[in-house]
């Protein structure tokens, strides 16, 4: 087969950013302010986000671009193809591709990143202190069994959809692994976006992703302010109320459930908190999360 | 009326999926195993896996078979180490969409069931359920004629007739599917390890490969409305028809590339003239299940009524 896609002397001019994060972590949030802020035109009561691309997971995408029944190949065959999958995406891409990404950074079984750089522009790594993640995360997942929720972020196996679910298997490869992935790599330049930093000073979050994304509007402080004044949690929730939000589970309630942080200390058993720290240390020192709530309202 | 759009001779067992196709002797498709050309030459359209050119459509399934179908009469497949039963996989799907769109025919990515004498369809994007209504429709006592791919040949739509075929006489279920619809598996899909999705065959199989077209039905979850109805059927017509049908042709990408856009435009406006087209919004959760495929089990059995 010719090889198809972008080639080494011949870069996408844009490429694909990737929108990075474990699930629950202020990835649709990020995908709204970003929508709010460079094509606020295609914001309305049906549409939250109006940036062009998708998710990383996206069955009838992958379906359409590469001409092969995903439900017929194996997750690990689907694998092999996903480099060119994206490759081709962005080659066809008539804007900036914004794509969503709940995957960790690995390679597939030939060797190759599933997230090529040379279809790549960037990626904005979003964050979140675990313990919020994990009370997040079982809302999402329509239950509130928490041990099962800590479990699946403490393992680096933790596996999304696939099989004969509706979108592609997602490796999240767990909480701390997500991270290190997507931080130890270094052929997609990452910026990262903690979810605490972002609710204490959005418009400030907002402004350094514009300019990791080289956009105009980096220095627009009015347009900035607006974006996040359309973004604002409650303005979300009450736009869910009216009119719904299509990517919400059919199990939940509702997608845009609190949008704060410290419900993980109110919510979770000490035991599940103290296996979440046991196992992440690393990271969340990293990224000065402490077991502590008095140390995370410090944060 | 003829039963199969075309007939096939073949060198490798295809199973029972399209055994009414199949003859021994002269057929208007060959297929056998040969070399595959790794790329093809004055290439008009290429995806990931494929490429096309005005005679030609080639197939690289990833550490699988190849495939080179030819002109609208002959598939040449290399094995490349696999079983018949992975390279009869792929054939029959992607192969067989593309060798239909070198014929002049449209399949679309649908499953059907047959009601006295005419045939109802429910397509959609992957995982948007098809099979499972097909499997849950023939367990309450409608015939299952089509899995995964309706075969529509545009020089037999007239007025409000649209003739069609049945692509797959197998049914694929994932075993969640089998286990909520109650059919019985016939072996698994593919020889890799683990991989859960198995062939079946519903109790009640109109044996039948050809019929008219009455509805198609694209289903939805739209999940949107948090206090929505659980289950909204609603007809579409005209432009949002076409809008709606455009997601639902088998390989969108192989019938620009192959069929063109104008003639597959052509094809669908005069379809969606001849039958009649509708969403149906229902609710994906299992429990739901038995509410919604009985809420279309009635639509149909009512439109037959109605149409009668």
């Amino acid at each position: 087969m010719a090889e198809v896609g972008a080639s080494a002397d011949s870069p996408p001019i844009e490429g694909i950013t990737w929108l990075a994060s474990f699930p629950k972590s202020g990835n649709t949030w990020t995908r709204v302010l970003l929508s709010n802020l460079i094509a606020p035109d295609g914001v309305d009561d049906d549409n939250f986000a109006s940036l062009a691309g998708s998710i990383s997971s996206n069955r009838s995408a992958f379906d359409a671009i590469t001409g092969l029944p995903s439900s017929d190949l194996t997750d690990d065959e689907i694998d092999l193809l996903r480099p060119d999958y994206y490759r081709e995406n962005a080659k066809v891409a008539a804007q900036r591709l914004f794509v969503k990404v709940h995957d960790g950074y690995h390679d597939n079984g030939a060797g190759d990143p599933i997230f090529p750089a040379d279809c790549s522009f960037g990626a904005i790594y979003l964050v979140r202190h675990p313990f919020d993640v994990a009370v997040s995360y079982a809302s999402h997942q329509g239950h509130t069994n928490y041990d099962k929720v800590v479990k699946q972020l403490n393992n680096a196996d933790h596996i999304m959809a696939g099989g004969g679910k509706s979108q592609l298997r997602q490796r999240t490869l767990g909480w701390s692994g997500h991270y290190l992935s997507w931080h130890r790599q270094e052929d997609i330049p990452v910026l990262t976006v903690r979810y605490e930093d972002m609710l204490a000073d959005t418009a400030a979050c907002l402004k350094r992703m514009a300019e990791f994304l080289g956009l105009p509007e980096a220095d627009e402080d009015v347009a900035i302010a607006h974006a996040v004044e359309e973004s604002q949690f409650d303005k979300l929730q009450a736009k869910e109320a009216r009119s719904g939000f299509r990517e919400r589970p059919e199990k939940t309630e509702r997608f845009f459930r609190a949008g704060r942080a410290g419900d993980g200390w109110n919510i979770l058993s000490e035991e599940q908190r103290e296996m979440l720290y046991t196992a992440n240390r690393d990271v969340m020192e990293e990224l000065n999360y402490t077991p502590e709530k008095a140390g995370r309202e410090q944060a | 009326m003829i039963d199969t759009p075309f007939t096939v001779s073949a060198d490798l067992d295809l199973g029972t999926r399209v055994g009414s196709y199949l003859r021994s002797g002269d057929a208007d498709v060959s297929i056998a195993e040969g070399q595959v050309p790794q790329a093809l030459d004055n290439v008009t359209d290429r995806g990931v896996a494929f490429e096309v050119n005005a005679e030609e459509f080639l197939l690289h399934v990833p550490n699988g078979a190849s495939f080179h179908v030819i002109g609208g009469k002959h598939i040449r497949y290399a094995r490349n180490g696999v079983s018949d039963r992975d390279v009869a996989l792929f054939l029959l799907g992607s192969a067989w969409g593309a060798l239909c769109y070198q014929r002049g025919l449209l399949p679309l990515h649908a499953s059907a069931v047959m009601h006295k004498g005419k045939v109802h369809a429910f397509t959609g994007q992957s995982g948007a359920g098809k099979s499972t209504l097909a499997a849950g429709l023939s367990q309450r006592g409608l015939d299952f004629f089509t899995d995964d791919v309706l075969i529509i040949d545009p020089a037999r739509i007239e007025g409000s007739t649209a003739s069609c075929f049945a692509g797959q006489k197998d049914m694929k279920l994932w075993e969640d599917a089998l286990a909520l619809t109650g059919v019985e598996s016939h072996g698994p899909v593919r020889d890799e390890p683990d991989f859960k999705k198995h062939f079946a065959m519903p109790a009640t199989t109109e044996e039948k490969g050809s019929g008219d077209l009455v509805s198609l039905t694209i289903l939805k979850n739209e999940n949107v409305r948090r206090d929505r109805d659980p289950i909204q059927i609603e007809r579409v017509r005209g432009a949002q028809a076409l809008k709606q049908l455009r997601e639902s042709v088998y390989r969108m990408r192989y019938a620009n590339a192959i069929m063109g856009r104008q003639a597959l435009y052509t094809a669908l406006a005069r379809l969606i003239a001849a039958v009649h087209v509708q969403t149906f919004d229902r609710s994906m959760l299992k429990p739901q299940f038995d509410n919604s495929a009985t809420a279309m089990r009635d639509w149909i059995q009512n439109f037959d009524q109605a149409d009668g």
